[in-house]
């Protein structure tokens, strides 16, 4: 039991540090990026050929991807996502399926079917492990993914309230025509945050491919667990994400000690009642699925 | 020369024509006041002179640079600065982070944070509120002083005194008052016509998107100006 709560903390490690670009993108642009989970799978394939192919060390290859995932984004929301975006909240969501669509067989084209992990890279961390008192042992790797998350989220919510870059993120995402009156340029802004938000995948591909492996489908399934930790935790402060996340690992772990195959169909049961939740009898829209809309 | 010269501006929403071909000029140091009932065009003039709204035709000209073709973060930066109607202040930051997020024009001029406080002494003291919990006096005084962090050239105001106390008012011409003697230049949209027989320079008055009535305050009255814009046009008093 004790073993059971702890690996759901640390699962709900992993998903949160997927979940939170998801996050951010929503929080600070008011766009659902369907195509985040893709992202995750075109950076992870970008450490592997790195790391890999070209025997570049993991770190630096992390270094690297943030650095390209960041320019990826920025031209996304030039050429895509700031046309998209004037359509109202449901065209930024087609398009960002359609771009999904295109990465994941694009990716299927280039790397074929195989699954690629990058748990060769680190040798024996892949499968090390601290003992806790009580003979249970948890992987040092989920450890450093809930460490990860939790510092990527404090430095993002630090980033959009102590400095000059997060005080235009938010005027940007909160009254555009008044932030442009102030002279900032909010399309080079909210660039600048979708870049970020891309960046953050590169951590969310390096813990999934630390953990396990992947192909070039599994875009969808990492963006299922990001959007439904996004949902149970809400909108307002990035802290929320890790709250939805934890929930969800909860949930999910409570259903597989009940049933072998609960794992997933209770993982989703807390998704669908933090919706009945949140809808409360309102009319659907994206804003009240979410609660309260603009952050803090 | 004239800091702000505005010609011919044509504006609309959709079918609907807001501003018939408005022409001014405001001068360094110099108060003009763009007067008007509801639905005169005058919030829809300033916001196609800052390029918040995107102006059909005429140009607008910043000490003597054509400014017409830019972008509205742009005009900012070229000096050029709105308080927009409501204030809008980002409701959730601090006073100091509104007037911070003010300096986003990057231009080089007298105005810190320091000289704010100076300007407005009641906002020493709330300099770590969130901007949402300010009385209405309280926010104007802090949209007045965002706009001054962008060391602008001249400032353009809609709707000053709607929503506010007589007291908040006061101050608030008080400041605008010190601004102008620094050589800015105002543009003032202004619903209490006595207020600004008291404080202008200049006076325009629009009627459903024409001017009306150019005049001084020396050389008109509350009742020619209250003529004026229920569309009765120069010189005949109703």
């Amino acid at each position: 039991m004790t073993s059971q709560l702890i690996n759901a903390v640390l699962l709900g490690g992993y998903y949160a540090v997927l979940a939170t670009g998801l996050a951010f993108m929503f929080s600070v642009m008011n766009i659902i990026n369907l195509a985040h989970g893709a992202f995750i799978i075109l950076a992870g394939f970008g450490l592997f050929v790195l790391g890999s192919d070209l025997g570049v060390p993991l770190p630096l290859a992390i270094v690297i991807m943030i650095g390209v995932m960041f320019v990826v984004g920025f031209i996304l929301h030039r050429v895509v996502l700031s046309r998209a975006s004037g359509g109202g909240e449901l065209l930024p969501i087609l398009a960002t399926f359609g771009i999904a669509i295109i990465l994941d067989n694009l990716m299927f084209q280039v790397f074929g079917a195989d699954s690629k992990s990058l748990a060769p890279m680190v040798g024996d961390l892949a499968w090390a492990s601290y003992e806790l008192p009580g003979f249970i042992f948890i992987g040092k790797i989920s450890v450093y993914i809930l460490t990860a998350g939790i510092v990527m989220i404090g430095a993002l919510e630090w980033m959009l309230r102590r400095t000059t870059l997060g005080h235009r993120i938010q005027a940007t995402s909160q009254d555009r025509a008044t932030a442009s009156l102030l002279g900032i340029d909010t399309g080079r802004t909210a660039a600048i945050a979708t870049g970020i938000a891309l960046a953050t995948g590169v951590v969310a591909a390096t813990a999934l491919g630390l953990r396990s492996a992947w192909g070039p489908y599994d875009g969808s399934a990492q963006l299922l667990f990001a959007f439904e930790a996004v949902v149970i935790g809400g909108i307002g402060s990035l802290w929320r994400v890790l709250i939805g996340a934890m929930i969800l690992a909860f949930a999910q772990s409570m259903g597989a000690m009940i049933h072998p195959q609960g794992f997933l169909i209770s993982g989703h049961l807390a998704f669908l009642a933090a919706v009945f939740v949140r809808l409360g009898g309102r009319s659907f829209s994206l804003k009240s699925l979410l609660a309260k809309g603009a952050r803090a | 020369m004239s800091t702000l010269e505005v010609k011919d501006i044509v504006a609309g929403h959709g079918q609907l024509c807001a501003v018939h071909g408005v022409t001014l000029t405001v001068k360094p140091g110099e108060m003009l006041f763009v007067l008007g009932s509801n639905g005169a065009g005058k919030t829809t003039l300033l916001r196609s002179i800052a390029g918040d709204h995107q102006a059909e035709g005429g140009s607008v000209a910043l000490s003597g640079v054509d400014v017409s073709r830019l972008s509205a973060h742009h005009r900012a930066r070229s000096g050029l600065s709105l308080v927009p109607e409501g204030r809008r202040l980002f409701a959730r930051m601090t006073v100091r982070e509104n007037l911070m997020l003010g300096a986003s024009t990057s231009r080089e001029g007298p105005w810190t944070i320091a000289a704010i406080y100076e300007a407005f002494p009641n906002l020493a003291k709330l300099d770590r509120s969130l901007a949402g919990k300010l009385s209405g006096g309280e926010q104007q005084a802090v949209a007045i002083g965002r706009a001054l962090m962008g060391d602008p050239m001249a400032i353009m105001l809609d709707e000053v005194s709607l929503g506010l106390s007589p007291a908040a008012v006061e101050l608030a011409y008080e400041a605008l008052k010190k601004v102008r003697d620094m050589g800015l230049a105002l543009l003032i949209v202004e619903q209490d016509l006595n207020r600004a027989l008291a404080n202008a320079d200049d006076l325009i008055v629009m009627c459903e998107g024409h001017v009306t009535l150019r005049t001084k305050p020396a050389e008109t009255s509350l009742e020619t100006l209250a003529a004026a814009s229920f569309g009765h046009e120069e010189g005949a008093v109703a």
